[in-house]
């Protein structure tokens, strides 16, 4: 299918959507819910946490939709939404750590469980794209989302920046940091064997 | 001689090729063993990112989505399934029709006439007596039950109809997990 006749439909299935046509809702879902959730593993590294805020963002989409200008790139402003999302629960989970009594064991490093980590590590049978999600997961979080966004979603870096609403030189920084980061991630904890 | 091509100019020339760098870019990179040594590494790890595919959601939303929003699934419009029957139901028809036409007498008569005299023979023989005996024996049931044949026809086609439709429609509110 070519990227007018995705477009056209995409168009159908946000008017229909509009209408509050749950069949609109189901084929929305069939094609970003993958996406989105993918970009909300990389920003809050928790699978369940992940699955929460994929759900909230497409309430979001429906209630927002009147907002979404027709001449713009849909995904574009979908994104949007997942980054702010995803920002406001990562800093009300930081509130609530500074507000707890209980010693603040956030230091400034990812979010991820290492404990998992350490777990799927002596998983034999995790594949190719598993080690790299993983590699990108040791990202600093705007590298790797910065790597998702224009990778995953072959968004440009003009959108890339549209979406995370920082300037595009800032995108082509963290764009190069994170592949550097992730080329030594990748060289000095994986076997060579893992990804070929 | 211009200075190397950073990194994001490295990830220009593989997304666009040539056109991704200015002419002095492009004439340095040609002449640069650097940063042709730098574009082979940077092009091994794009391979490597290009395999990155979306992660999978353990669960569906759909369900939850659809109540957190008071949506009503809608039905989808049926025109061409409502073709699509009409016409395997005139071709029900047509095959009634031209399949039992040849096994009445009358037709396999005007057959045997025009028929070789060889031909007939053994067509009368071989294959003109079974059928015609099953003609005879259809000839009592058919065209008598004829509007009861026709209803449980379109029985089965109404049946297959719904069947099919709420499979798609399943299908087609299935959503990825």
């Amino acid at each position: 299918m070519s990227v007018k006749t995705d477009n056209m439909d995409e168009k159908k299935i946000l008017k229909k959507l509009g209408r509050g046509d749950a069949n609109a809702l189901a084929e929305l879902l069939d094609m970003y819910q993958d996406f989105v959730y993918t970009i909300a593993r990389r920003m809050v590294k928790q699978k369940e946490a992940a699955e929460e805020i994929t759900q909230d963002v497409f309430v979001k989409v429906y209630y927002k939709l009147h907002t979404f200008k027709k001449d713009s790139k849909f995904s574009t402003w979908l994104y949007t939404i997942v980054y702010r999302t995803c920002l406001n629960r990562l800093q009300k989970k930081s509130r609530l750590v500074n507000d707890s009594s209980l010693p603040d064991k956030d230091d400034g490093g990812p979010l991820y469980d290492e404990h998992a980590i350490e777990s799927w590590r002596d998983d034999q049978d995790y594949d190719r794209r598993e080690i790299l999600w993983q590699a990108v997961d040791k990202l600093k979080m705007e590298q790797g989302l910065v790597i998702t966004l224009y990778y995953l979603q072959q968004l440009s870096v003009k959108e890339t920046a549209k979406v995370m609403s920082i300037p595009e030189n800032t995108v082509k920084t963290h764009l190069a940091r994170g592949r550097n980061n992730l080329k030594q991630i990748l060289l000095n904890e994986y076997l060579q064997e893992d990804l070929i | 001689m211009s200075s190397h091509l950073e990194d994001f100019d490295f990830e220009q020339y593989v997304r666009r090729g040539k056109k991704g760098l200015s002419k002095i870019q492009y004439k340095h990179f040609i002449e640069c063993n650097d940063c042709q040594t730098k574009m082979s590494k940077h092009r091994e790890l794009n391979e490597l990112l290009t395999e990155l595919s979306p992660q999978k959601m353990s669960v569906s939303i759909y369900e939850e989505l659809v109540s957190k929003l008071g949506l009503k699934p809608v039905k989808p419009k049926r025109d061409w399934y409502i073709i699509s029957i009409i016409g395997l139901f005139l071709f029900i028809i047509i095959s009634i029709t031209f399949f039992s036409e040849p096994l009445s007498s009358k037709h396999s008569s005007y057959i045997s006439e025009l028929m070789p005299q060889s031909i007939q023979i053994s067509w009368e023989k071989y294959s003109l007596e079974p059928l015609a005996r099953a003609a005879k024996k259809m000839q009592g049931s058919l065209p008598g039950n004829e509007p009861l044949v026709l209803f449980i026809f379109a029985l089965i086609v109404i049946l297959v109809y719904y069947l099919f439709d709420s499979i798609i429609i399943k299908q087609r509110l299935k959503v990825k997990t």
